[in-house]
């Protein structure tokens, strides 16, 4: 079982990694910037490694902004929008994609609509609502109005879309229900779909800032991305600082993609259960 | 705007009126909570700007009807927005085959690593990008543009494929999860069989490959030309919309209208029409799709 | 009994009094520090009101203030500038602001006029101390080569000269003499040498309308300072780094810097850099240096529902010793700088920080007379790329402004008269 040495094998990391450098060079240079000094971080032409290392930045970080905080509100709310998503989302692309039903190209454009038209000018008249409701400076604020997302429903609705038909089949002669169906047969077998939906919708709302900075106010419940951009003034960035902080921003994202991997990878689907 | 092909599950007898109703009924079940949060949080929203689009309206005090005067002037009485349209769609023109071009050929170089430790190394390691602040990329890319000796962002002629490079960059990673969830779910019998036929391994990816997966290349299609004709936050952080207003697009000349030249009412004509666009373009995709896209 | 009545109602007054919270916002994070210590200092001289802070970042601070004032719900105190106050003003987002002649006394005139109304009258701001261009110089860089560190009536001939001999190259890296691609004419650091040199403004007030102005002494202002960049290569381009030119003069390779006031928190940052600032050059023999101020204004919305609290608090920031101490302590200008001016100066030492009071004498608020132009956002912008084209060496100097004047001309031709 020599399979790991056969040369295509070799060849293929090798461009993998070869390309993969082109993704570690900013990532570290950002990783090394967090621990240099404002006037070595600038000095051109640049270093790649610190003068001096230097913790300082994380400790003027969180002098700041509340960041533990925030990055607690980022993460759970993040978690909690993503979730829904995909509660939301999966069974309504499940019946999109499957199902006869009164209106439905009218509720699935209701959905792809919501993808077409830009944000900027939906802004104030979403915000209008969500003051209608009451909802400004709360958490709900954030969360409702992204409880479903036309993007999580529209992907799932394609992975449904092209899984077999046939086992769903099966369950509904034997007098199984739609909801069935969805839940032991299309939702298992789409694991690995309805992880990268979950994963991407999670990753979405980590880094989204214009609406949370809109309907948030209080500093204890500001969301990090927000906190990051207060970094910088009108005038001037603080590169180190706010390279401490996105370098922390990225730590709870690969704990999140390391937790969904093992739905990502092919063992989930054994090539048994395709039709 | 969207019709639907996909024909209901076939059962083996002929349905009866109960089992439809059933069927409506789950389906209605099944879709409402989404739709409920689609027609509140966002249909509602939308047709409100609807209505604001034939307004002059700053944004602040009360809106003045003004029928289509605001259509009537981005498309016959504003130059520039025809220009950063261009602009907009010179953008796409590179982002969109780029991206998917790039995100198919890691996904699959990934897929066929086979070493799952290597094969999971190298699907974080490609992800990484889009885990990372969008201010803090941006720097990066402009120091890493600059470091060139020509800075790409500073010229006319090369601003707009830079920020595409850059957009592909950031936003591989998305297209990749994609990809290698549905590369996963292609059954590994079709190769098996096809290899006992002889067939080469460019053949395994026209001929398998390729038709299996094609439900998410048409979604990562359809996602990437939305992104891409409103490409809005790359601009904002790495250029502003320059040098001069070269790398100006739509959706960054909407948010300037609405925002810095309180025109809220006219950026809002403006949106409609870009979302018209965008709507013209994916049912044009959607009627297209039967001719390459497989679904079991 | 009387008496128990009395009580209570005073009870219940101080309680009501008690309750008052006001929400404060501002985009500056680099006055974060002194902002707390200005509201811990309010609140313990006005028990009964409380202040919120709220930092909200620039790149959302004006749509989160569009959305607030259209959902009826905004801050009480809120930071204004003046590319966005006429635009509040005239859609009646903002509480007009009683003041009488005395109190009208406490602000310099120059800084309250764009905020008057109509005959001016009506006062919808309180300004906040100044905030102007200056030059910054690297002395260590300046004693390095030999030049001699600038004193009042330093000449426009007498800093190019310094520039090219700050421009040199020393172990494998570069320096700059000045911060030259910064200094597009349209922008107020460049414009500040415009006015220096006699400029009178880009756009003219005509019998029908506005139109530019971009005359001779603009067209000369904006050759010099291009020149900088592309004859005697002095400035850095950003074909040499992309390092914005606060970065380089952080990093120590730029010798001479002109931005504003505001960047003395962030100089805090380099503890090693030895910078000072430099009087403004002269352009015109005989003539000050007028370079440019602004002054942003703390503002009460409308739908303020403290409004009076709000009042307080913002006349409290704007014009009590105790602010303008705080501020001064902080190295900040105040309202009225004038008496802080040796705690200005304490907080800053070996600076010399007296240029700028001597600059500030002379100095202008740019368009003050302008705001009314309803499209000026968009006329200015114009402006500004066109010329950013030349400034990235794209266009010709001439081709670009004859490109603004054009573009600007027709735009002004649309805009109409903003009516308060």
């Amino acid at each position: 079982m020599n399979r790991r040495l056969s040369p295509i094998q070799g060849v293929l990391v090798a461009v993998l990694g070869l390309g993969g450098l082109l993704i570690v060079l900013p990532f570290l240079w950002m990783v090394f910037t967090a621990f240099k000094t404002p006037d070595d971080a600038y000095a051109w032409p640049p270093t790649l490694l610190p003068k001096v290392w230097i913790a300082g930045n994380f400790k003027k970080l969180f002098e700041l902004i509340p960041f533990g905080q925030m990055f607690w509100n980022s993460l759970w709310t993040s978690a909690v929008i993503a979730s829904f998503n995909i509660l939301l989302g999966a069974p309504a692309a499940y019946a999109f994609a499957r199902l006869r039903f009164p209106g439905k190209s009218l509720w699935f454009n209701s959905h792809l609509l919501s993808m077409v038209v830009p944000w900027q000018i939906t802004l104030i008249p979403t915000f209008l609502l969500v003051r209608w409701f009451g909802w400004v400076d709360s958490f709900a604020a954030l969360i409702v109005p992204s409880l479903t997302s036309g993007y999580a429903v529209f992907m799932l609705y394609q992975f449904f879309r092209s899984l077999p038909r046939s086992l769903e089949e099966s369950v509904l002669m034997d007098g199984g229900s739609w909801g069935t169906a969805l839940r032991y047969i299309a939702l298992p077998l789409s694991s690995g779909a309805v992880a990268a939906v979950w994963m991407l919708s999670f990753l979405g709302n980590w880094s989204s800032f214009v609406w949370p900075s809109i309907v948030l106010n209080s500093p204890e419940k500001m969301v990090l991305p927000v906190g990051l951009l207060a970094l910088q003034n009108h005038f001037a960035i603080n590169v180190p600082v706010l390279m401490a902080g996105s370098a922390l921003a990225v730590l709870p994202t690969i704990v999140a993609y390391l937790f969904v991997q093992r739905y990502l990878t092919d063992a989930a689907l054994s090539s048994g259960m395709k039709g | 705007m969207m019709t639907h092909q996909s024909p209901s599950l076939t059962r083996p007898a002929r349905p009866s009126t109960s089992l439809r109703r059933e069927e409506a009924l789950w389906g209605l079940l099944l879709v409402a909570p989404s739709t409920l949060v689609v027609l509140v949080f966002a249909l509602l929203p939308i047709l409100g700007s609807l209505g604001v689009s034939f307004t002059d309206w700053g944004g602040l005090s009360r809106p003045e009807w003004v029928g289509l005067a605001n259509y009537q002037k981005a498309l016959t009485n504003d130059p520039k927005a025809l220009r950063y349209l261009l602009q907009t769609l010179i953008f796409s023109a590179f982002a969109v085959p780029l991206g998917l071009l790039v995100s198919l050929a890691i996904a699959s170089l990934i897929h066929n690593v086979s070493s799952p430790a290597v094969r999971g190394f190298f699907r974080t390691l490609y992800y990484l990008p889009m885990v990372t602040v969008g201010v803090a990329t941006a720097l990066l890319w402009q120091a890493l543009f600059g470091a060139t000796g020509v800075n790409w962002l500073n010229q006319p002629s090369t601003v707009i494929p830079a920020v595409a490079f850059f957009t592909v960059w950031q936003g591989a990673g998305s297209s990749i999860i994609l990809f290698l969830a549905a590369l996963a779910n292609v059954p590994k019998e079709l190769y098996e069989a096809a290899q006992l036929d002889g067939a080469r391994p460019s053949q395994l990816f026209r001929f398998i490959t390729l038709p299996q997966i094609s439900p998410t290349l048409f979604l990562v299609l359809v996602l990437s030309l939305i992104g891409s004709l409103q490409v809005f936050e790359a601009i904002l952080f790495m250029t502003k919309g320059g040098p001069g207003d070269s790398s100006t697009t739509i959706a960054f000349y909407i948010y300037k209208s609405a925002f810095s030249y309180f025109r809220m009412g006219y950026a809002t004509a403006l949106s409609w029409l870009l979302a018209l666009g965008l709507i013209v373009l994916l049912v044009a995709q959607w009627r297209l799709q039967r001719r390459w896209v497989h679904y079991e | 009994m009387k008496k128990l009545v009395t009580l209570l109602l005073a009870a219940t007054l101080g309680l009501a009094a008690a309750q008052t919270t006001l929400t404060y916002a501002t985009w500056d994070a680099t006055r974060e520090k002194a902002d707390r210590k200005l509201i811990a200092a309010f609140e313990a001289a006005n028990p009964g009101i409380k202040v919120k802070y709220n930092l909200v970042p620039w790149d959302t601070y004006w749509q989160k203030a569009s959305a607030m004032v259209a959902g009826g719900v905004t801050f009480d105190v809120m930071w204004m500038d003046l590319d966005n106050f006429p635009f509040y003003a005239s859609q009646g987002a903002l509480e007009p602001i009683p003041l009488d002649a005395a109190e009208k006394a406490k602000y310099p005139a120059q800084s309250l006029a764009p905020y008057l109304i109509g005959d001016g009258s009506q006062t919808y701001g309180l300004p906040l101390g100044p905030q102007a261009v200056c030059v910054f110089i690297n002395r260590a860089l300046f004693k390095e080569r030999g030049v001699p560190i600038p004193t009042t009536g330093w000449t426009w001939d007498q800093m190019l000269s310094a520039a090219q001999k700050l421009t040199f190259s020393k172990g494998g890296k570069r320096y700059w003499g000045i911060n030259g691609s910064d200094l597009q004419p349209d922008l107020e650091y460049g414009m500040s040498f415009y006015y220096t040199f006699g400029g009178k403004g880009i756009i003219q007030k005509t019998a029908n309308g506005y139109t530019p102005n971009l005359e001779a002494t603009f067209r000369q202002t904006a050759q010099r300072l291009y020149d900088l960049i592309y004859k005697y290569k002095v400035s850095p381009t950003a074909n040499d780094t992309p390092q914005a030119a606060y970065q380089l003069f952080q990093a120590g390779q730029l010798g001479i810097y002109v931005e504003g006031t505001w960047m003395t928190g962030v100089w805090a940052e380099t503890p090693g850099l030895d910078w000072a600032f430099a009087p403004f050059p002269t352009l015109k023999a005989g003539e000050p240096p007028r370079p440019l101020y602004s002054a942003h204004a703390l503002v009460i919305p409308k739908a303020s529902k403290q409004k009076s609290a709000a009042l307080t608090f913002a006349r409290w920031i704007t014009t009590s010793p105790q602010a303008g101490k705080i501020l001064a302590e902080n190295g900040l200008l105040p309202t009225q700088p004038d008496p802080y001016e040796k705690l200005f100066l304490n907080a800053l030492k070996g600076r010399n920080g007296e240029v700028i009071f001597q600059q500030l004498k002379t100095s202008e608020i740019r368009f003050s007379n302008l705001r009314t132009v309803s499209n000026l956002p968009e006329v200015l912008n114009a402006l500004n790329a066109d010329l950013n084209l030349a400034w990235t060496g794209n266009l010709p100097l001439d081709k670009a402004i004859d490109k603004a004047n054009t573009d600007m001309g027709a735009l002004l031709k649309e805009s109409k008269e903003l009516k308060y």
